[in-house]
């Protein structure tokens, strides 16, 4: 169990995050939608200071040595070519194969990948992401910019993690590419947890299926 | 050659992270400028040609090759090897070595040939190759922040001359043993969950 306690951040002067506490269970698919999810998946990774609050698991400190995370907008370090990051990580996971993934996910495997669109950078982040063999997977915006088909595809994979046994935490601005896939979702608004929805829920969740959630971006 | 907002990186494939000892640093910086790397071997196969210049050319190389330290790589990719502060900075270092003195040994072995008489200049060239490198890595994660342009202080540019002007050299020893010490205390701030 993943327990976030009092969670508190803050950006200069808005506070993202007021006393958010939640427990995410292990080897499940849960969704974060609202304002602040971004701040949160940061503050579970480590690379976000909180201002007060803990993040534990068992309690004992999250290891990020045990999670991947995908940033909503990926970016590279100029002078390496999509082929260079997908070797980087198999040099350092010698299990990692991309193949399955590049035939759902395609990159121009020799562009730079700093340089790509913003497309084929998400392409490249989500499969740097999932070659690793890591526990816990927190993916912020995985379906965003996503075409309608990879979206399907984005979603069986992570129905496919849930059942293999990761923790998978994400964060989406729309609900409803989260309906059938989380087990369940995090309703974040002025700083605090709004609400919690059950899997079978999901669908009372989303205001109006046209415009996803509404909630401001962030 | 692919285009990259203005800058052209060499995109093929006689570069890859394998065969550099999975090597950000220098894959990145191998592909950013192909046409300093053309540049230098062909001035490396002159020099070696001319008595007494191989090893001294060989040797200002592997200062050039402190270029390669000088850009932060963002954070997700000094995390990829899983390691701690201090392993991170030996692999680091032994990998520049392995790369730099793999793609001199060519031209060493052509001075060596060539002038046969010269052959005592590569135990200089050895050592302090390989402390110019050691120098480039340290100073490079002493002063490392994720994502942010390398910010080093004055000091850091006497300590990279003090590689060509041998009168800088007792700074450049001493800004050396500091910087390692606070490397790996900085790295430390990153890749404590890894030890």
């Amino acid at each position: 169990m993943i327990t976030i306690d009092a969670l508190r951040i803050r950006d200069g002067r808005r506070m993202l995050l007021d006393g958010v506490t939640m427990h995410l269970s292990r080897n499940a698919v849960h969704g974060i939608a609202g304002e602040g999810r971004s701040a949160l998946l940061e503050a579970l990774y480590g690379i976000r200071t909180p201002d007060s609050g803990t993040i534990s698991e068992a309690g004992h400190p999250l290891q990020r040595r045990e999670m991947a995370f995908l940033e909503a907008d990926p970016h590279f370090w100029p002078g390496l070519t999509a082929r260079d990051c997908i070797g980087l990580v198999r040099h350092n996971g010698r299990l990692a194969n991309p193949e399955a993934l590049l035939r759902r996910f395609p990159v121009p495997p020799d562009a730079q990948a700093a340089t790509l669109d913003p497309l084929a950078r998400k392409h490249l982040g989500i499969i740097l992401t999932l070659m690793r063999d890591k526990r816990i997977l927190l993916l912020d915006e995985p379906f965003r910019g996503l075409e309608p088909e990879r979206v399907f595809v984005m979603q069986q994979l992570l129905l496919r993690l849930g059942s293999e046994g990761r923790t998978v935490i994400l964060a989406s601005g729309k609900i409803s590419p989260l309906e059938g896939v989380c087990d369940d979702l995090y309703l974040l608004g002025g700083g605090s947890v709004l609400a919690r929805y059950e899997h079978y829920e999901l669908g009372r969740a989303i205001p109006n299926p046209e415009s996803g959630s509404g909630f401001p971006e962030n | 050659m692919a285009s990259a907002s203005g800058k052209r990186i060499y995109a093929g494939r006689l570069i890859r992270p394998e065969r550099l000892g999975g090597s950000p640093e220098w894959t990145a910086g191998l592909r950013r400028r192909p046409t300093a790397v053309w540049i230098t071997a062909a001035v490396l196969a002159l020099c070696i040609l001319l008595p007494v210049v191989g090893f001294p050319a060989l040797y200002v190389a592997a200062v050039a090759c402190g270029v390669f330290y000088l850009d932060n790589e963002p954070l997700e990719l000094l995390r990829l090897p899983e390691l701690g502060a201090g392993r991170l900075l030996v692999r680091k270092v032994l990998t520049a070595w392995r790369n730099y003195f793999l793609l001199t040994a060519p031209f060493a072995l052509l001075a060596v040939v060539a002038h046969p008489r010269t052959v005592w200049m590569a135990a200089a060239w050895i050592p302090m190759a390989a402390l110019a490198l050691f120098h480039a890595v340290v100073s490079k994660y002493a002063h490392y922040t994720p994502d942010t342009p390398t910010r080093r202080p004055v000091a850091a540019r006497f300590a990279n001359a003090g590689f060509i002007l041998p009168v800088l050299l007792p700074l450049t020893l001493c800004l050396t043993v500091s910087y390692t010490l606070r490397a790996e205390r900085n790295l430390n701030r990153y890749l404590h969950d890894y030890d």
